[in-house]
């Protein structure tokens, strides 16, 4: 499953591991709407996805402006690899507005 | 392991696109024939490109990689043919051919029962292709540019497509605004794969406006909010760039615009551009005045139903029927109004039901007929023939197990054709008749059949070749009189044969009892039709449905029938008296006419005894009239057909069962079969229960074929009868 969650203390880790495309996109936006709900930091790991498709980056980004508003602590954790940085950057998206993004 | 009942996104969107492709591959396919007849129809040309394309650019989008490598190099084969710098020549289109049939193996790759890829065959059609278009040449060339210019270019596309769009032109600059529709991710399409394809046409700047993208609660998951504006500096013009998103424009507002072409009204600011956008697409309306191709208000024509869904839900009707003749029953049993109205009604739904279902299944034959056309080319080509294929009623419909059935019957009576029936030149020229030869495949409806025909204008049938042949071969002995149509029958025969020579196409006698297997397992039959140095006609008479028919219920003894009702003619009274006049000969004076009949009773050795008057159902099949005595009429009935499993499988008189209202089961009779099982053992002369017309017929035995052949004026057989 390319969407999996690590929980400790307060703080929330989202793992997106594989291909995140509009397979798990479903997932995964109920999976950041309910974490941040919470009220606790919310991170995302990228390090073990091999591809992220627009719809995960249509969410991520979303997710990124919601904590904003609602001021929680969300950003990314550990290494973006570098297959899904070049992805992200072919897709025309020279700038990810999320903290912690490696890109 | 067992499959998921529910494919993952992927898979579903894998099938879809395997679905979609495999009707590309068949326009594709007679484009190509149509082009090889037209070389210089530009049009056809395009249609040709846009295919490949479609097919490249999904298969990559969808993970069919090495397909969509392989067809890239079509693809550019045939966009030098646009471009004028490529021919077609009979070899381009030979070459493609072969191609698409690789590109179907790759499009089955891994699905349950896929033959395997050939990857020598792949790689030999692909050096051929690429040859032929100069590919490997300005490969070599492009390397070598490539080699020298800056490292930075490293995750630029192949060389081929760059080095092929740098050649089209002068590179122009053009601006190009992406927006995806809200179906477009729901289809399997993928915008960065669109963007990494327009890289290949030359130096793209692409930028993201991610304003649209609602508040996360909002965001439909499976929707693309992202919109893109494009740069692209390229040599290819604008078709080309269009050709990109051609898979996707039904989804997409696209607007492509030269550095040159004067700004659209109101749409110069990036900015407002971003804020309208946002805002429609928030609002679903238009960014712009004019509507966009996704827009469009009315409902989908049509819907891609899985066939398995469909045989679901067919079977359901029919267990439906079942039912209601067993409602039926029941409510006359009892001396209720409610019921019998509620009975009634039922049954008025239930018809009405199966009338719609029924419908559903049927499919105009059109994709089987195209498909030869294929067939006829490359068998011309390898006979050294010049044949043309003229196609007729191609939107006639028949069931959908009968069409899937219908291609093997169909492809050998057309190798047979070609192969034996059409001449060579040379000997068409020295009897005149015109040098290409046609074969002519149609359909049309008669009654609650459809008659698909073979026509060639070849050499015919000699008729006395083949009698020659069925003695030599003890299928008759020297004195057995036989009529035309009943020669003709004769090439039915499993292992018959008069052609002197096999080829690898045909004339080793398999085939055309293989063809009249298949069409009697579809409830059909086959009649011939030649005349010497005209030609021949073969025409298969298919019933229209294979899933519920309209019987006619009998009865012998306990055990019950059914006719199909769409055969019989009348019931008419056989007693004792009637018997007695024809000598205990099994022969009906129906005003005036002698019409053979087979017993039931006998047939079957139902044992218990006959009533004083029994009744014969007539039957008009397609040698004449025949009756079949049973005791009793029972009436019409909707017959749900129901497979005897493979143990009944040699029981050919009977082609299926259906269960009655009261519970029983019925045995559902195949005419043809019954009266040709009859025949047959006349024509070999070996007595037998019904007839002979040599060897000393039983008491009462009477010469089917005599009676049958009666009044015959055409040289026409059945194969069946």
């Amino acid at each position: 499953m390319p969407v999996t969650l690590g929980q400790k203390d307060a703080l929330t880790c989202i793992h997106l591991e594989g291909v995140v495309d509009i397979g798990c996109a479903a997932e995964l936006k109920d999976l950041l709407i309910e974490k941040l709900k919470s009220g606790s930091a919310v991170y995302v790991s990228l390090e073990s996805a091999t591809n992220v498709d627009v719809t995960a980056v249509q969410l991520l980004w979303a997710a990124a402006r919601e904590a904003q508003r609602v001021g929680v602590e969300f950003g990314f954790k550990g290494q973006t690899p570098e297959a899904v940085r070049f992805a992200i950057a072919e897709a025309g998206i020279q700038e990810f507005p999320v903290p912690g993004f490696t890109g | 392991m067992a499959q998921p009942l529910v494919p993952s996104n992927a898979e579903q969107f894998k099938q879809s696109f395997r679905e979609e492709a495999r009707e590309i591959l068949t326009e594709l396919e007679s484009a190509l024939l149509a082009l090889n007849e037209n070389p210089n129809d530009s049009e056809l040309v395009s249609r040709i490109f846009r295919g490949l394309h479609t097919i490249k650019g999904s298969g990559s989008m969808f993970g069919f990689e090495k397909l969509a490598s392989f067809t890239h190099n079509l693809e550019t084969a045939f966009d030098e043919v646009r471009t004028g710098r490529l021919e077609i020549s009979a070899e381009l289109i030979d070459l493609t051919l072969a191609a698409l049939d690789q590109i179907r193996a790759l499009l089955e790759e891994g699905a349950a029962g896929a033959a395997p890829v050939d990857p020598a065959a792949c790689a030999a059609i692909l050096s051929s292709v690429r040859k032929l278009a100069g590919i490997e040449e300005r490969d070599d060339a492009a390397k070598k540019g490539a080699a020298k210019k800056d490292a930075a270019k490293k995750n630029q596309p192949a060389p081929v497509a760059v080095a092929a769009a740098a050649g089209a032109g002068a590179v122009e600059n053009w601006h190009i605004r992406f927006v995806p529709g809200p179906d477009l991710m729901r289809c399997g399409a993928n915008p960065s794969l669109l963007l990494q394809e327009l890289r290949q046409l030359g130096e793209l700047s692409a930028r993201a406006i991610l304003d649209a993208v609602p508040p996360l609660s909002e965001i439909d998951p499976e929707r693309c909010y992202i919109w893109w504006e494009i740069d692209l500096a390229t040599g290819a013009g604008r078709e080309a760039i269009r050709d990109v998103f051609i898979f996707v424009e039904d989804a997409c507002e696209l607007s492509i615009a030269a550095a040159g072409d004067p700004a659209p009204a109101a749409q110069n600011s990036p900015a407002s551009d971003a804020e309208k956008t946002a805002r429609a697409l928030e609002d679903g309306r238009s960014a712009s005045p004019g509507r966009r191709s996704y827009d469009k208000p009315e409902p989908a024509s049509s819907l891609r139903v899985p066939a398995a869904k469909l045989d679901q839900f067919v079977d359901l009707v029919g267990e439906l029927v079942t039912v209601q003749a067993r409602l039926s029953e029941l409510s006359s049993q009892r001396d209720d109004a409610e019921v019998t109205a509620v009975s009634e009604e039922v049954e008025r739904l239930t018809s009405a039901l199966r009338e719609s279902s029924m419908n559903i299944r049927m499919m105009p034959i059109r994709s089987t007929f195209e498909k030869f056309r294929r067939l006829v080319h490359d068998l011309a080509r390898d006979l050294e023939k010049n044949v043309e294929l003229t196609i007729e009623g191609a939107d006639t419909e028949l069931d959908k197990t009968v069409i899937e059935q219908l291609g093997d019957p169909l492809m050998h009576l057309i190798r047979n054709s070609m192969d034996h029936g059409i001449e060579p030149a040379d000997v068409r020229a020295a009897s005149g008749k015109l040098l290409t030869a046609t074969i002519h495949l149609a359909a049309r409806h008669s009654g609650a059949s459809v008659l698909v025909t073979v026509t060639d204008d070849g050499r015919g049938i000699d008729a006395d070749a083949v009698r020659r042949r069925a003695i030599e071969r003890g299928l008759i002995s020297v004195e057995t009189q036989l009529t035309e149509s009943q020669v003709f029958a004769l090439l039915f025969e499993p292992g018959f044969s008069t052609a002197k020579q096999v080829t690898d196409v045909s004339g080793r006698g398999v085939g055309m009892d293989v063809v009249r297997q298949r069409v009697e397992s579809l409830r059909g039959a086959v009649e011939v039709q030649s005349q010497p140095g005209q030609g021949t006609s073969v025409t298969l008479r298919l019933p229209l449905t294979m899933a519920i028919i309209d019987g006619l219920l009998v009865g012998v003894g306990d055990a019950c029938f059914v006719l199909p009702l769409s055969i019989t003619l009348e019931c008419i009274e056989l007693t004792r008296q009637d018997i007695a006049r024809a000598n205990g000969k099994h022969i009906a004076n129906v005003r005036g006419e002698l019409v053979p009949y087979i017993r039931l009773r006998e047939h079957f050795r139902v044992r218990s005894r006959a009533p004083e008057i029994e009744q014969i159902m007539l039957v008009e099949t397609g040698e004449g009239r025949f009756g079949f005595v049973v005791d009793q009429v029972l009436g019409n009935c909707q017959t749900v057909i129901k497979s005897l499993g493979r143990f009944y499988r040699q029981v050919q008189v009977v082609s299926g069962a259906t269960i009655l209202g009261n519970g029983t089961v019925a045995l559902i009779l195949d005419p043809e079969r019954l009266i040709q099982d009859a025949m047959r053992e006349e024509t070999r002369g070996r007595g037998g229960r019904m007839l002979t017309a040599q060897g000393g017929p039983p008491e009462n035995s009477v010469d089917f074929r005599a009676l049958a052949g009666r009044g015959s004026a055409g040289p026409s057989a059945s194969a069946q009868v």
